[in-house]
């Protein structure tokens, strides 16, 4: 698999021509769609009612498109000019605005009822410049986007990890910011259709925020009512009804032994 | 950009809100009226900048209060409407309180911090 992030920061990849790329190409436009469909199917807003939400990493505004068709209304953040400016030849709905996620998103708290971003936030991974540090602009990024979520709403954040290190990293950033949530795989036995959703919680956890907590139900050890000696005792008895030679029995039987001679 | 966006956006330096509105070029795009949506909106904004922008932008004065979710007053929600759904800024400036200019391209604001020092 290719990987844009290694090439070049966000800001110069995607120029002129790749954003020429995303208003021709139908299998582009094919997987964003289904991408951010299924991102907007795991956020779980209620039904019949228009909702405020963020795109993160909004590119030219495919995945702005399907929500303006399923009835909400949005805002697009994302760093590459040419691909707003592609975005405005389009004619989306939403809000555009330039902005590197990684210097935190300009929002006031509590504005939003949702995010959602297709393939984006591996982008922050990155260390483009030498001021950048990846964990540092991944802390910004997500205590932000908590910051600017209304309480309980949930954010679903799509991206290509090319390690476990970093789907740690990204997790880890997101459980300091205070998102309860985890990771959702679609297709998991195919390398090629595999698919990272990050669906992450603002708020405590519910039954419903997709995270599987491991409770830790303690097991209690339950005390063995046989004692060793009494075990010991009787295997050597049952060793004796086989005719075996077995040591006799003593008041050292079964006992450890001293430190000397360990 | 919609005036609804500018109603939650906040200078990323300095963090303060609100950020000073000059528009150049204001475009009006109709959409459909959603009554429940401005509601749900009315709690998110602060309801001082509200009527602050509804007298820059000349749609006449709103009430002093906020109005309440059970609210009989249509007229007030229609030019709610209008005002942060409708109007588009296309060009024009944000002024944060510190002086950092954040200019309005397109309809798109240029939020980028390292970009803005570069320019100064």
């Amino acid at each position: 698999m290719s990987r844009p992030e290694y090439l070049a920061p966000p800001e110069i990849y995607y120029n002129d021509q790749e954003a020429k790329k995303y208003l021709t190409s139908t299998r582009m436009n094919e997987i964003q769609r289904s991408l951010t469909e299924r991102a907007l199917e795991l956020l779980c807003l209620p039904a019949d009612q228009k909702c405020l939400l963020l795109d993160l990493g909004c590119g030219s505004g495919l995945s702005g498109d399907v929500i303006t068709e399923n009835g909400h209304e949005w805002v697009g953040f994302d760093i590459s000019q040419a691909m707003l400016d592609a975005a405005c030849t389009r004619d989306v709905e939403g809000d555009l605005v330039l902005l590197d996620l990684g210097q935190g998103l300009a929002l006031r708290t509590g504005t939003f009822d949702g995010a959602i971003s297709v393939s984006a936030i591996q982008w922050l991974c990155n260390a483009d410049k030498t001021c950048d540090e990846p964990r540092k602009r991944l802390a910004v990024f997500f205590s932000t986007l908590y910051a600017c979520l209304i309480r309980g709403a949930r954010a679903v954040l799509q991206f290509y990890p090319d390690s476990s290190d970093q789907i740690d990293l990204l997790l880890g950033a997101a459980r300091k910011a205070g998102f309860s949530g985890g990771l959702v795989v679609d297709f998991p036995n195919s390398t090629r259709a595999k698919k990272y959703y990050l669906c992450l919680t603002a708020g405590p956890p519910s039954i419903s925020s997709g995270l599987v907590e491991d409770k830790k139900t303690k097991h209690r050890k339950t005390k063995n009512t046989v004692s060793l000696r009494s075990k010991i005792l009787a295997k050597k008895e049952r060793q004796r009804r086989q005719g075996r030679q077995v040591r006799p029995d003593s008041k050292y039987t079964g006992r450890k032994r001293s430190g000397k001679l360990r | 950009m919609r005036l609804l966006t500018y109603h939650f956006l906040q200078c990323p330096k300095t963090k303060t809100f609100p950020l000073l509105l000059e528009p150049t070029q204001v475009e009006t795009i109709e959409t459909e009226y959603n009554k429940e949506f401005i509601l749900r909106m009315i709690p998110r904004l602060d309801w001082n900048l509200v009527r602050q922008v509804s007298k820059q932008f000349a749609f006449g004065e709103l009430p002093p209060v906020a109005p309440h979710n059970d609210t009989t007053d249509e007229e007030t929600l229609r030019l709610l409407h209008k005002l942060l759904l409708e109007t588009h800024i296309k060009e024009g400036v944000l002024k944060s309180q510190d002086g950092t200019i954040y200019p309005i391209k397109d309809g798109i604001p240029n939020m980028l911090i390292t970009q803005v020092n570069q320019d100064e």
